[in-house]
């Protein structure tokens, strides 16, 4: 014997392999340089054309080492061809080349055949995601169906009936392998590859007031994070970005960087969490107010600003622990001599308002409580797009004038104004996220979460965060009406479709991020982990055993019923249920035995089975003789002798 | 358990041989491996855990793909030593469950079944060579299947339990030889009605001498009802040099005898053999099991 399959070049043959081809092919038109993509379409034209002279094969010949040439004339030096994904590059396009001068000849070979799952592997040095996850699991499904394919040449949904029971049977072991198998690895090579960064805006480390504003309403995503346990309340969700002390007029800034440092007391409602932040070109690693452990290769500052030691351009992973209620006590003497300092000249409508609304005897934290009641008197709104203010006087202008504003206004008009009754103040930048963008332990930050926020600091309980914006008393939308003067007052809620639409998303998003995780960057901690978690906490080895248990179910469950029982003919799935019925009463057909001597057998055995006789006569009449098979008909029979039983 | 036991039954009853298909997913597990190695890309470890699972899950549909098939000969030629005979055989399929890509095979001949259905039967005829005369028992059916994937040759022999009896290699001097070497044997020679050319080959004993003298001319005699009343004497100790050589000739002879509708006896030392007393086949059974 001799294995067969694709052994004769026949033109459905052909066709599987083309289609293999064309998978593996499929990501690699997006790494090939111009030139090579050139000679892979003339080449696809001839073959489609099955015009193979020997002229054409001559032509392919000759272009092919000039395509490579022409693909590779840039990197023409030692030091980029010392580089991984050149060399794979250059593997990839002589695997093209001889591939091309293969198929042109249309005889087809062991190289061909292998090619597909050469060009694969190959693609995997260059993706690294989602995208390519599921391509890579949808081609392999395809080349086992189309390998089936060509060893059965049989129907479309037979094929992919056998190819999906061997999947099915092969899920439960890998999932087990992918769970167990040893991670040891090598550093993770990046080879620079970038297919997943993009620019992104957000969070800056100054403040604006002026049409620089800092806030950036998009729903691009800044980071996902995934706590250990439920995500915790909505007012407790404030990521520390920077803190600044410095008023500009037109900007606030952060200021000199010598500051004692605070000292954070009183944690209490420790969090962990996991983050995954997307590359945004600056150094900010965001943790949730406020940060107790430090990042790995990060520091963490005075503020408790966390700093990557490099601008980050690439996805990060970090896992970061937070307490949510705390105090961040700090020697009076060492503030930040720009903590105090504010203008009292430029804003002096506001220091006079002010000089009324707050008891200047009081304790710090009642004055507090009274600048912030100071802002819900003023009657303020929030909008997305307010009228640009007098940045001669930004204070006045926000709270006298045009009473509109968004976090920035807010937040500089309140750490000023706490100033001004003296208190010290500081502005801290970040991301608020909101709770409505989470799912289970997930969350989602977006850049319109981009937040400005205020600390005071007060006698006795050091630095605490304020809300200003909170004073807010209406949400504007923006409208150009004339007579609305701009603004209408924004509906309180999104439609339905917008939240229907806003659901998804999340869903997608966590669907996504629970990938990331446990497939993409399922790493040798984590699996170390889950070990450590399996060993010591007796109730999750049994869900772990019981979800297995389910896969390994479903999986059968699955398979038998795929492999349920295929009596092509109906007469013959009738007589099925016949042979099982006189199995029951103890009689078996014999290897051999013909259905009419086992029928005869048994009609003779006992009286009550004389039936019989008469469904023999009625199958091999309808099986072999003239009479029009009708099932329905031997189904009553058979049916009546098991009642008669 | 007793799932298990059938389990551990298919396991034993099929057997199993790498193919050069088996050498490149064990290569290309071990390169999966280092490029997930070095790189630590799930994506890799995940495709290689596949190919992984797949050739193991590719182990086991193969053997239940081969499981319980049944084969018993439908009709047999006659079987002569030496020489190519063919058998017929049924393929039985009991269960309910379609079998795919098989290739049933014996030492000499193969055919493929692409598709047997459930509970459905398929004929097929191979061929076999026996070697010598005698009891003889076809070659056990291989049934082999490169389904699903094409790493490894599942295999299981069917023993067919059918014995045959291999009748002597047909081969030595052709009758009409013989026949006209021998023409002394029967009749007498005055008997003749007439005489033709002489053959070249055909016994001096048919020669017409006196045309001979008379034209220089070999002339033969024709014989009376000579094709009629015909009955070939054979003896066992002229009709070669050894048993075997023998037993040959005599069969060579026989089934000429038989195709030519000529009767004949074959004198062996202790007994005589004659077709007008028994059948053919008795005759080539005696030939066939001669002295064993």
């Amino acid at each position: 014997m001799r294995f067969s399959a694709f052994s004769q070049a026949t033109p459905s043959k052909v066709f599987l392999l083309d289609a293999a081809l064309f998978l593996a092919l499929l990501p690699h038109l997006f790494t090939l340089k111009l030139p090579m993509l050139v000679y892979l379409l003339l080449a696809l034209f001839f073959i489609l054309k099955k015009k193979s002279s020997k002229a054409v094969l001559l032509a392919f010949g000759l272009l092919g080492p000039l395509a490579i040439a022409a693909s590779f004339f840039a990197e023409y030096n030692f030091s980029n061809f010392s580089r991984l994904l050149v060399f794979v590059s250059g593997i990839l396009s002589l695997l093209i080349y001889a591939l091309v001068l293969q198929r042109l000849t249309r005889s087809i070979n062991f190289y061909l055949l292998i090619s597909p799952a050469l060009l694969m592997v190959l693609s995997f040095f260059f993706f690294n995601s989602i995208g390519m996850l599921f391509y890579a699991l949808f081609t392999l499904f395809c080349f086992t169906f189309l390998l089936l394919y060509a060893r059965m040449m049989s129907s479309f949904a037979r094929v992919l009936r056998i190819n999906t029971l061997l999947y099915l049977f092969s899920l439960p072991i890998v999932v087990l392998l992918f769970l167990s198998f040893p991670r040891i690895s090598h550093k993770n090579a990046s080879f620079g590859f970038k297919a997943e960064i993009s620019k992104r805006t957000g969070h800056d480390g100054t403040m604006y007031l002026d049409s620089n504003a800092l806030l950036v309403p998009s729903p691009k995503l800044v980071m996902e994070v995934s706590f250990d346990t439920q995500v915790p309340p909505d007012n407790t969700l404030y990521f520390r970005g920077s803190t600044l002390y410095v008023d500009k007029g037109t900007q606030w800034e952060r200021g000199e960087l010598q500051r004692a440092k605070s000292e954070v007391s009183g944690r209490e409602n420790i969090v962990n969490y996991s983050v995954k932040l997307y590359p945004h070109h600056k150094r900010w690693l965001y943790m949730l107010d406020v940060p107790i452990s430090r990042v790995d290769k990060s520091r963490m500052d005075q503020d408790f600003i966390t700093l990557f030691d490099k601008p980050l351009e690439e996805t990060t992973y970090y896992k970061g622990r937070s307490a949510l209620e705390f105090d961040l006590a700090q020697e009076p003497s060492t503030l930040h001599k720009d903590a105090l300092s504010v203008d009292t000249a430029r804003d002096k409508r506001s220091y006079e308002a002010l000089q009324k609304a707050v008891d200047p005897q009081a304790v710090d934290e009642v004055k507090a409580a009274q600048l912030m009641q100071f802002f819900s008197s003023l009657n303020l709104s929030y909008a997305l797009k307010p009228k640009e203010i007098d940045l001669a006087y930004p204070v006045d202008s926000f709270l006298f004038d045009s009473k509109v504003g968004y976090c920035v206004h807010f937040a500089a008009a309140f750490a000023n104004s706490a100033r001004m009754v003296g208190l010290p103040s500081r502005i801290v930048t970040g991301y608020k996220a909101d709770r409505s963008n989470s799912i289970n332990t997930y969350l989602l930050v977006k850049e319109s979460d981009a937040h400005a926020w205020v600390e005071l600091y007060l006698s006795g309980k050091g630095w605490t965060r304020f809300e200003p914006t909170a004073t807010a008393k209406q949400i504007l939308s923006v409208d150009n009406t004339a007579d609305s003067g701009g603004y209408s007052s924004a509906s309180s809620s999104d439609s339905t479709l917008q939240k229907l639409f806003k659901q998804a998303n999340i869903y997608y998003m966590y669907s996504r991020y629970i990938i990331n995780a446990w497939v993409l960057n399922y790493t040798r901690s984590k699996q170390m982990a889950l070990l450590d978690e399996l060993l010591n906490n007796t109730f999750f080895l049994l869900k772990f055993v019981a979800a297995i248990a389910a896969l390994v179910f479903v999986s059968v469950l699955l398979f038998v019923v795929l492999q349920k029982k295929q009596y092509g003919d109906p007469l013959v799935r009738e007589m099925q249920v016949l042979m099982r019925l006189l199995k029951k009463e103890g009689f078996v057909r014999t290897s051999g035995e013909t259905m009419s001597d086992f029928l005869q057998r048994v009609a003779k055995a006992q009286s009550r089975y004389r039936a019989l006789l008469d469904i023999s006569s009625l199958y091999h009449r309808q099986r072999y003789g003239k009479e029009e098979p009708e099932n329905k008909k031997l189904h009553s029979e058979i049916l009546a002798f098991k009642k008669s039983l | 358990m007793k799932y298990l036991a059938t389990f551990i039954r298919i396991v034993r009853s099929i057997h199993t041989r790498p193919t050069k298909y088996f050498f490149m997913v064990v290569l290309g597990i071990v390169g999966l491996f280092f490029l997930a190695y070095m790189h630590n890309y799930n994506i890799v470890y995940l495709i290689m855990f596949f190919v992984f699972a797949l050739a193991g899950a590719s182990s086991i549909i193969g053997r239940l793909n081969l499981y319980e098939l049944e084969a018993s000969v439908l009709t047999a030629q006659n079987f002569f030593a030496n020489t190519v005979s063919s058998y017929t055989l049924s393929l039985y399929n009991p269960t309910p469950r379609e079998r795919y890509a098989l290739e049933c095979s014996n030492a000499e001949s193969s055919l493929t079944v692409d598709l047997l259905g459930a509970q459905q039967s398929k004929s097929l005829t191979l061929s076999c060579t026996p070697s010598r005369r005698g009891p003889f028992f076809l070659p056990s059916l291989q049934i082999g299947s490169y389904f699903p994937l094409p790493h490894e040759l599942l295999y299981r022999r069917l023993d067919l339990s059918y014995e045959a009896l291999v009748y002597p290699e047909p081969k030595g001097e052709p009758l009409e030889s013989f026949r006209a070497k021998n023409r002394s044997f029967f009749g007498e020679h005055d008997d003749f009605e007439g005489i033709r050319s002489f053959i070249e080959g055909e016994s001096p004993a048919l020669i017409h001498w006196p045309s001979y003298a008379k034209n220089g001319e070999l002339m033969a005699k024709e014989f009376v009802l000579l094709e009629e009343s015909e009955t070939l004497h054979f003896y066992f100790q002229a009709c070669g040099k050894d048993d075997e050589q023998r037993l040959s000739q005599l069969c060579l002879w026989a089934l000429e005898c038989r195709a030519k509708g000529i009767g004949y006896s074959i004198h062996f030392p202790s007994q005589v053999l004659s077709s007008r007393q028994r059948s053919h086949h008795e005759i080539l059974s005696f030939l066939a099991g001669y002295a064993l």
